[in-house]
């Protein structure tokens, strides 16, 4: 979670002042053999491992801002730098995000929005 | 059974396991990160090489022959636990373009003898072991020397040929072929770990899996054995066995049948036989395919049991094994039924050792195949005799009749149907401290009218015709104790009659053994006994050993013949025929031949008939025909 202003710097670029709410995601991600199809009935599987989701929610932006984020948002991957929970310290990740929009009804700023930066590699 | 904790056996069953792959050669280790799977396998049944392979599919190129050490393990508290599987060498990398990843093959140090075999450089024959070992040695493996089922049998070099320049050649065996053939031999399986050959058989690890491990099987749970017949075929008719008749008829027949092995090839199997029933006698398992959660860690012939509810399924062996790396883990485990076979056991013998033999031995090493039968009575043996190789095929059909009666017992002997003929052999020596030797009376001892003092008589009586022959021993023949007599011999065919003195006899009639026997040579007597049937008795001795041997009345000859050998054989290549019969009296020091002989090629025809040095030919050609002969008789 956000602890301080420099909690999230994707890029290098530190986020804090753009965000208005940041959700840290530990997901977990199972392997195929996860279920009870035992004999014993008992729940088993494999953990591949947690990937670390953070979904960040935008205020209202300039098009300066805009501007200066786009690229980030606009590139294959990203090195994200963040406060993990359960090491309780600074973390580098490697991420991917989806599709992001922003919708405009005034020229001043563009409207909040919300994309997810999400860890391709587990958590070691 | 590969070491592992009890942590690491629980971590396989709970929820969150995590799985960790490393493969490493050289400088590179490769991670869960560089592989997509990794799956290794093997296939094989009871006396079998085992040959391990491993499929990955990984992101990272591993060039052909590179040798991979392959570990993989699940994370027990803070750190791995990993299972040690070994190196593998690359045998196979092939870029996949749609996945854009390699599919990697490999496998393991059995690897090594998928080569051809071109013999040992050692000496035969020698010890099943000191071939094995050479054999390792020969393709850099290490080897122990352990004492398994037949180790110590002699064998030759089987699977390779000697040239015309003394050099051992292929015969089309790999050395893996060669090493399926001793582990038939020998009731084991061969196996190389970390460059280690082992000859093993089936472990027993008193580990029972829990039904947490079991996700699925496809088949029931059925059991082969337990194992009470085994069988040595030989081209599929020749077969000997063993067979525990109690267990088949409480429990069904459960057989194993081994064919056509270069080593149980020989009329010495019967020496094989016993170690490898033994070895394998009682031995049961289950018939079976499941899948598991991953257990890794049972090794092949690694004997188990698995629980489901309240059933536990026990005698299952490692056999085949397909385990199957990914973000998760599976292992199939299954066991197949051994091929079918059912021997008429009818047609089948307990050993090849029998006076009255049908055997058909395929000799791949000289390319040859021998088929015999024989049958052997009191007085007679009749032979057929097939060869083929690539040049000629050879039959030859005898038949030996010994038209003699040998009789063998103490004091007095009968005989029936003897023929008009003299005693071909006699042998005398008196039993039990009781000489064969004339009484001397002492000088004051005066024997009354009606007392007859013994002699050293042998007597012939017809009781046919009353008609009585007799016959003075020689000499004396003294008996000292079990090993040292007097002894007296007659031999018709070599003109023998002589006495072994072994005995001495003091002074005072007291008896010593001779330092040196002494042999003396006496007039060969000639005792025509005329047809009929015979008592021969030594008169007076009732305890004496006598072995007599007559000349039966028989079908061949009225002559004196003591044997009949007729035979007749036939050669075909594929430039010449030849037939041959021929019929063999032997009498005293010699034999009479009369024979056949017809010899056509191309060219000639050759034909020519003999008794004894009476010979008759002809030889025709195109251009002429040349007869040689005493007597030439032409008839219209």
């Amino acid at each position: 979670m956000f602890v301080n202003k420099d909690s999230l710097i994707i890029n290098g670029t530190n986020m804090g002042q753009y965000l208005v709410q940041v959700d840290y995601e530990y997901d977990k991600i199972w392997s195929k053999d996860t279920g009870r199809e035992n004999f014993a009935g008992t729940m088993q599987g494999t953990l591949v491992g947690i990937f670390p989701k953070l979904v960040c929610n935008f205020r209202k932006l300039t098009p300066q801002e805009v501007h200066l984020l786009a690229p980030i948002f606009d590139s294959a991957w990203q090195t994200v730098q963040y406060h993990d929970d359960n090491k309780g310290m600074m973390t580098t990740m490697e991420t991917y995000c989806g599709d992001w929009k922003i919708a405009s009804k005034n020229m001043d700023k563009g409207e909040p929005f919300q994309i997810s930066f999400v860890s391709k590699r587990r958590r070691t | 059974m590969k070491q592992h904790t009890q942590g690491f056996k629980n971590g396989l069953i709970e929820l969150g396991r995590e799985v960790s792959v490393l493969i490493t050669y050289g400088e590179t280790t490769l991670t869960n990160e560089d592989l997509y799977s990794v799956n290794p396998n093997y296939e094989t049944e009871l006396l079998k090489s085992i040959m391990t392979g491993v499929d990955i599919t990984s992101y990272v190129d591993v060039p052909v022959g590179t040798v991979i050490n392959l570990k993989w393990g699940i994370k027990v508290g803070e750190n791995f636990e990993y299972l040690d599987y070994g190196n593998f060498t690359v045998y196979s990398s092939e870029r996949q373009e749609d996945k854009n990843t390699y599919k990697i093959v490999a496998y393991d140090g059995m690897l090594a003898s998928m080569k051809e075999y071109n013999g040992l450089s050692i000496d035969f024959p020698c010890t099943i072991q000191t071939f094995v070992g050479a054999l390792a040695n020969d393709l850099g493996w290490n080897y122990t020397p352990t004492e398994f089922t037949n180790y110590d049998k002699q064998i030759q070099d089987l699977w390779c040929i000697i040239d015309e320049e003394n050099q051992k050649k292929s015969m089309g065996y790999t050395y893996r072929d060669v090493l399926d053939d001793i582990n038939e031999a020998t009731a084991t399986n061969s196996i190389v770990t970390n460059n280690e050959l082992k000859l093993v058989t089936v472990n027993e690890t008193n580990e029972t899996l829990p039904e947490d491990f079991i996700k699925t099987t496809s088949t029931e749970f059925s059991t082969f054995g337990p194992i009470n017949a085994v069988v040595l075929s030989r081209s599929s008719s020749d077969n000997i066995y063993a067979r525990d008749t109690d267990s088949i008829e409480t429990n069904g027949l459960y057989e194993i049948k081994i064919s056509d092995n270069q080593i149980l090839n020989n009329n010495n199997r019967n020496e094989y036989l016993e170690g490898i029933y033994s070895a394998l006698h009682n031995l049961s398992f289950k018939i079976c395919d499941f899948s598991t959660c991953g257990v890794g860690y049972l090794e092949p012939l690694d004997k188990f049991s698995i629980t489901i509810g309240e059933t536990t399924y026990d005698n299952i062996i490692m056999l085949n094994s397909d385990l199957k790396i990914s973000d998760g883990i599976v292992e199939d485990i299954y066991a197949n039924e051994p091929s079918q076979s059912e021997t008429d056991y009818t047609k089948a013998d307990t050993t090849d050792q029998r006076l009255n033999q049908t055997t058909l031995i395929v000799d791949k090493q000289n390319q040859r195949i021998d088929a015999l039968v024989t049958n052997v009575t009191d007085n007679t043996t009749k032979v057929a005799q097939l060869s083929l190789d690539v040049a000629e095929l050879r039959s030859e059909i005898g038949d030996v009749t010994d038209i003699t009666n040998m009789q063998e017992g103490y004091g007095s002997l009968t005989f029936e149907n003897i023929n008009e003929s003299e005693p071909i052999d006699i042998e005398i020596h008196p039993m039990a401290d009781s000489n064969i030797a004339y009484l001397y009376p002492a000088n004051n001892l005066y024997p009354s009218s009606n007392l007859f003092p013994k002699n050293r008589i042998l007597k012939f009586t017809n009781t046919e015709t009353d008609e009585t022959w007799e016959y003075l021993l020689p000499d004396n023949l003294r008996y000292y104790n079990t090993n040292t007599y007097d002894k007296f011999v007659l031999s018709y065919e070599n003109e023998i009659c002589q006495v072994t003195k072994k005995v001495g006899i003091n002074a005072d009639r007291s008896k010593y053994a001779l330092t040196t026997e002494e042999v003396i040579d006496y007039t060969y007597p000639h005792i025509g006994l005329t047809q009929g049937n015979y008592i021969v008795e030594l008169v007076g001795y009732p305890n004496a050993y006598i072995k007599v041997r007559l000349m039966s009345q028989n079908m061949y000859t009225s002559q004196f013949a003591t044997k009949v050998e007729m035979n007749s054989k036939i050669s075909q290549k594929a430039d010449e025929i030849t037939s041959e019969v021929a019929t063999t009296y032997l009498t005293k020091g010699e034999g009479d031949v009369m024979s056949s002989r017809i010899t056509q090629n191309a060219n000639s025809i050759e034909t020519k008939v003999s008794k004894g040095a009476v010979i008759s030919t002809i030889n025709q050609s195109a251009e002429s025909i040349q007869i040689n002969a005493n007597k030439i008789s032409l008839e219209r």
